[in-house]
């Protein structure tokens, strides 16, 4: 049972340590972090931006039921919606959505790549899969991360400047002063602090799924599954550690 | 697109519904291993969505000398809008990928081809009996780890803001009104139809060898993502209009 949660966790900081001491020795090509980046950063960029400026128009309007209920005055509702998101949901609503696309697919395409004995051929070759395949994605991933949930939130900030003038009957000024006034810096440091921690689990883990792969169809699909749920969950755990060390600190 | 090819998709199964009975066996074998490998992801997000929001309500309530008001905050805050969304992206990776493997690798290697030379329907005798577990156990996980979020963000302020369960649990009722209930509900409802119909049709649809497999369950993924936020907006902008229109909220 010990050994169980323990070896895959040894293996994990193996590869994160592996990979990160190439990118170290820039040994990895500048060719390949860019077309990575492509990959995390311009292909998802779609749906992270639709997700993310849904989850803030309807944040918008609980926060306005809720803030009716609790302080029975509605000029702070903005200023609270957005720190929620900035703190929490930006990242993490960001990292599951990567998660789901560049993670599952890091997992198909490792596990594909072990059953058809590529693996195999570049040991022969005396290469090591982690240096070829996840330092590059490694720190395109952290990059991409962090761009995407600044840029899904700015996004957001404008869904939701929408929906607050057209739902709640803001003005534009209120909306915006609030946000001046009660947004800080330090959101903003978490909120990039949550999304880097997230995006270095992501690779790292997918990684280590799709090397694990059993033989056949059967354990590509294992593969990326487990990729995928394990990504999911141990994001959430960080966040709650991040968050929990944040509020000691605040 | 996709979409109109998932509604057909989705009529096809339905007209089969009546078969159901008839693939019981099926059902409550998909339905029983569904359900127990998926209890532990269920429990460890529905306890870490419900902690990592009773934080983040505590830091922001605290300016406001407002924390007696924290549990019903919370609780309503959690069922009616992140909890639903933050579980169901948990439950999307783990029922509809696992399923949507489960049905791709059949598709690759030409077991679902056999079974219709036999003569068989490979819908009614595969996709029929996944479809009403995978939306039936995604369904009662939903509402089950809303339940347990409520518990987790309970000891998470007990540890470490120090607030007591009594006062914790004794709000929420005041904010947790029966409309909170039928939102949060009619959520998981379609959140789990939708995790059914998408890992069933990305499955059945696996194409191309072992890689193929893999691809379908990235798809099932991110379209069950995607499907269940813009759903989320969808059912939180109808319902609330219905509510005021019946003058309940």
């Amino acid at each position: 049972m010990f050994h169980k949660i323990i070896n895959p966790l040894f293996e994990n900081f193996n590869i994160l340590f592996r990979s990160l001491s190439v990118l170290a020795k820039f040994q990895t090509s500048a060719k390949d972090i860019w077309k990575q980046c492509y990959e995390f950063g311009n292909r998802t960029f779609g749906i992270v931006a639709l997700c993310v400026t849904f989850m803030g128009v309807i944040l918008i309007t609980e926060y306005s039921f809720h803030m009716k209920l609790v302080i029975g005055n509605d000029s702070m509702i903005p200023a609270f919606a957005m720190i929620m998101l900035a703190r929490e949901l930006a990242p993490i609503v960001t990292a599951l959505l990567i998660t789901s696309k560049m993670g599952a697919s890091i997992a198909a395409e490792l596990a594909a790549m072990k059953n058809s004995e590529q693996i195999d051929a570049y040991r022969l070759l005396g290469l090591n899969i982690v240096d070829l395949y996840v330092a590059p994605r490694l720190i395109a991933s952290v990059f991409a991360n962090v761009c995407l949930t600044v840029v899904a939130l700015a996004i957001t900030v404008i869904g939701a400047w929408a929906s607050a003038v057209y739902f709640l009957n803001f003005s534009t000024g209120p909306f915006f002063h609030s946000l001046v006034v009660f947004l800080s810096p330090f959101d903003f440091i978490l909120m990039v602090t949550k999304s880097a921690s997230f995006a270095i689990v992501i690779p790292i883990i997918s990684a280590y799924c799709g090397l694990e792969a059993k033989h056949g169809a059967e354990g590509v699909g294992e593969a990326t599954t487990n990729a995928v749920v394990g990504n999911s969950i141990t994001i959430i755990i960080i966040d709650f550690i991040i968050t929990f060390l944040f509020s000691k600190f605040y | 697109m996709i979409a109109a090819q998932q509604f057909q998709f989705l009529t096809q199964i339905v007209k089969r519904m009546p078969l159901l009975w008839r693939e019981r066996r099926e059902f409550q074998l998909q339905f029983a291993d569904v359900a127990i490998r998926s209890l532990s992801t269920t429990i460890t997000a529905g306890i870490f969505t419900g902690a990592v929001l009773a934080l983040q309500f505590h830091l922001q309530l605290k300016d406001f000398g407002a924390e007696s008001v924290l549990g019903g905050l919370n609780t309503s805050g959690t069922i009616r809008e992140v909890g639903p969304i933050l579980i169901a992206f948990m439950l999307a990776g783990k029922v509809g990928a696992y399923t949507s493997a489960e049905l791709g690798s059949m598709k690759v290697t030409d077991q679902i081809q056999a079974v219709r030379c036999l003569g068989i329907d490979p819908i009614t005798f595969f996709v029929l009996p996944r479809f009403c577990a995978v939306a039936l156990t995604a369904v009662l996980l939903l509402v089950f780890g809303l339940v347990i979020s409520v518990l987790g963000g309970m000891v998470a302020v007990w540890g470490i803001a120090d607030i007591h369960p009594d006062q914790y649990l004794l709000t929420i009722s005041r904010f947790a009104s029966n409309t909170s209930l039928i939102l949060a509900t009619t959520k998981s409802v379609v959140f789990g139809i939708l995790m059914g119909l998408i890992c069933c049709y990305n499955g059945y649809q696996t194409e191309g060898g072992t890689f193929g497999v893999g691809e379908s369950v990235r798809k099932t993924a991110v379209q069950s993502m995607v499907a269940i936020v813009i759903a989320d907006f969808a059912i939180t902008s109808i319902l609330e209009t219905v509510f005021r229109w019946l003058g309940w909220s």
